[in-house]
């Protein structure tokens, strides 16, 4: 459990505020990955409050600053609006996995409901901060225009990083007349999500985060385009007592222990699994036709930079092994 | 130390080669096992030459919408998306074009019809006839699709999806149209040779030296062609005609980002012709492109266009 101190509080819209947070001592700071959340909780009366998670909104940093945009939507999070300057606030984490793959995430479209734009926030400032060449696509969908946390931002992060796009949507108001091109009225529909992924659906890896009827939604237009499940990675964002919102502090210490001896007992018998499964087959193959046995070949038959090494395993399929390294050819299809 | 696989094939029609650059023979072993599933899958699936494929079963039951297989449903939209973005100059339903001008069995046995594919009794339809909702299709009766002009682009970008993460150097060939990523086993980037209508490679390469993936096609008028009722035909259907395009550009050969563009802004370009093409360049931002030319003029036969054309010294 790490102490931390309030520096801030601001209100973003009439129902979100911004909690800002400053490490207490060095040992307690620590560096997040955007899209992370941790579990906060502070002291009412003399008496801990139950430990809430939230998204961290602000870029990872060493500063030992975290930020929180907080929708006020029960008693905890009122209670939290009251939080003042030299407060403390114990922080637990960071947890999660809704973070992008610098390896395999090239193209991320960002589909967000209502508060559920907090991890956003960090990935998209990050992203800014450090010139990541991955391209970020937003599509934000909000009851109206007034209710949208860090508008004028995301228009000039927008502005900052070519590689970004935001789209604002606007389901249950109008859109007003002199407002930039970035606002639709109406829900992220198919059309808004097909004009968004110019490439093949698949192209892309969709995160969705917000409340649960829109997160249901959204995932039930990517499936109709035929998005694999793997390349959706959603967080389900309720703000009360339900659903991953609410950690009994007391629990976390015995929850990581228990979970990671079940990870560590499952990884084991998973790879103890896949080396069985793989390594039978071969033996009774080798046993049978004798024929696999692992040749090293190294050939020169064309000239320089043709020579192709190769220890396949011959097999039953319908292609054949190159042994004279054939070069790219573009032609007529 | 890393290694060089390469393992090549027919399949879709035409000579499929892939190559791969790992430490382990294993992987490579086990990654060609499940690129060649992948490719004769989708074959199987989505090849019009094939009665039972899901295609022809599909194009069979034109005139009422049917649950498609979300791979289905993924490269319809994927045929949308490329008929916005070229204005129709990419139609998915020009096959019945396609085989009233003589392109009728897989090729390169052209004699061989088989009824149930036969659609030469159907029109063309504009692409904004293909209706998709809540995961069912709709064409109209009379309609018939064809994935020809996208199904090898689309194929291709999927094995590299496939291949990210556990692969960063290999080339990927199906039937000519490619794609890359990273460098070859000496770090250097991958070269790509071109050829001309006879077959012999042209004083250019591709060199692409971005580390993502990228994809080139190559289309033209030079192979897939014939004669029919005494007329010449070639595949390359414009569809505001609904016959073999009338161009000048025998051959175009499109770098882009992904392989299923580069796939159909090949075809388009040969439909727009020589004169048009600079234009069509600029209007979708193509990175890179080489033409050649029907024309007397040796100095106009070739048109080279963008960083990633390199002429051999």
């Amino acid at each position: 459990m790490k102490n931390f101190l309030v520096t801030e509080t601001t209100f973003l819209t009439p129902d979100i505020f911004l909690l800002t947070l400053r490490a207490e001592r060095e040992r307690d700071c620590f560096i997040h990955i955007p899209g992370q959340y941790a579990a906060i909780g502070f002291q009412v009366n003399g008496r801990p409050t139950p430990m809430r998670c939230f998204s961290i909104v602000n870029a990872p940093n060493n500063t030992g600053i975290i930020q929180f945009a907080i929708k006020v939507s029960g008693s905890f999070t009122h209670t939290a609006t009251y939080l003042q300057k030299g407060n403390k606030v114990k922080v637990q984490g960071p947890f999660g996995e809704f973070v992008v793959n610098k390896q395999f995430d090239r193209n991320v479209v960002m589909l967000a409901g209502g508060i559920g734009i907090t991890p956003f926030m960090s990935m998209l400032r990050n992203a800014a901060s450090t010139q990541s060449p991955i391209h970020f696509t937003l599509l934000y969908s909000c009851q109206n225009q007034a209710a949208i946390p860090f508008f004028d931002e995301l228009i000039k992060l927008e502005q900052q990083n070519q590689n970004f796009s935001v789209q604002f949507y606007i389901t249950n108001g109008s859109v007003a007349a002199a407002s930039p091109a970035h606002l639709y009225e109406g829900r992220i529909d198919p059309l808004a999500i097909a004009a968004a992924t110019p490439k093949h659906p698949n192209a892309y890896t969709y995160f969705i985060c917000g409340p649960n009827g829109f997160m249901n939604s959204v995932q039930e237009i990517l499936r109709s385009r035929g998005v694999y499940p793997d390349n959706i990675v959603s967080e389900a964002f309720t703000q009360g007592a339900s659903g991953r919102a609410v950690i009994n502090s007391q629990n976390i210490p015995k929850l990581i222990y228990k979970l990671t001896s079940a990870a560590i007992v499952l990884g084991i018998g998973f790879i103890m699994t896949l080396d069985l499964m793989r390594a039978v087959p071969k033996i009774m193959a080798a046993e049978t036709t004798q024929a696999s046995q692992v040749t090293e070949v190294q050939t020169t038959a064309t000239p320089a930079s043709t020579s192709i090494s190769s220890t396949l395993t011959p097999t039953a399929t319908p292609y054949v092994q190159n042994y004279t390294y054939q070069q790219p050819v573009t032609s007529v299809s | 130390m890393n290694k060089r696989y390469q393992v090549a094939g027919k399949a879709l029609g035409s000579e499929v080669v892939l190559t791969l650059i790992t430490e382990n023979s294993d992987v490579a072993d086990d990654t060609f096992k499940v690129l060649w599933e992948k490719i004769t899958h989708f074959e199987a699936q989505f090849s019009r030459f094939q009665p039972t494929s899901e295609l022809s079963l599909f194009n069979q039951k034109s005139g009422s919408w049917q649950k498609v297989s979300s791979e289905f449903l993924s490269i319809l939209h994927c045929t949308q998306i490329f008929s916005q973005e070229t204005t129709g100059l990419y139609n998915p339903f020009i096959l019945p074009a396609l085989q009233q001008a003589g392109y009728q069995g897989s090729w390169p046995h052209t004699s061989e019809v088989i009824l149930s594919t036969d659609y030469t009794n159907r029109h063309i339809f504009p692409p904004n006839a293909l209706k998709i909702e809540n995961g069912e299709v709709y064409i109209p009766e009379g309609a018939a699709l064809d994935l020809g002009g996208i199904g090898k682009g689309f194929l291709l970008d999927l094995l590299g999806t496939y291949l990210e993460g556990t692969i960063e150097n290999y080339w990927l060939s199906l039937g000519g149209d490619i794609l890359c990523k990273g460098t070859d086993i000496n770090n250097a980037p991958w070269a790509i040779n071109v050829q001309n209508a006879q077959g012999e490679i042209l004083p250019f390469q591709i060199i692409n030296t971005n580390k993502k993936s990228f994809g080139i096609a190559t289309s033209g008028v030079t192979k897939r062609k014939g004669k029919h009722n005494n007329k010449a035909w070639h595949h390359i259907i414009d569809p505001k005609t609904g016959l073999p395009s009338e161009t000048d550009v025998s051959i175009a050969t499109v770098c882009a980002p992904s392989a299923v563009a580069a796939d159909i802004h090949a075809k388009c370009l040969v439909i727009r012709g020589s004169s048009q093409a600079e234009k069509y360049l600029k209007q979708h931002a193509i990175q890179s492109a080489l033409l050649q030319i029907k024309t007397n003029d040796p100095s106009q036969q070739i048109f080279a266009y963008g960083p990633d054309i390199v002429k051999k010294i």
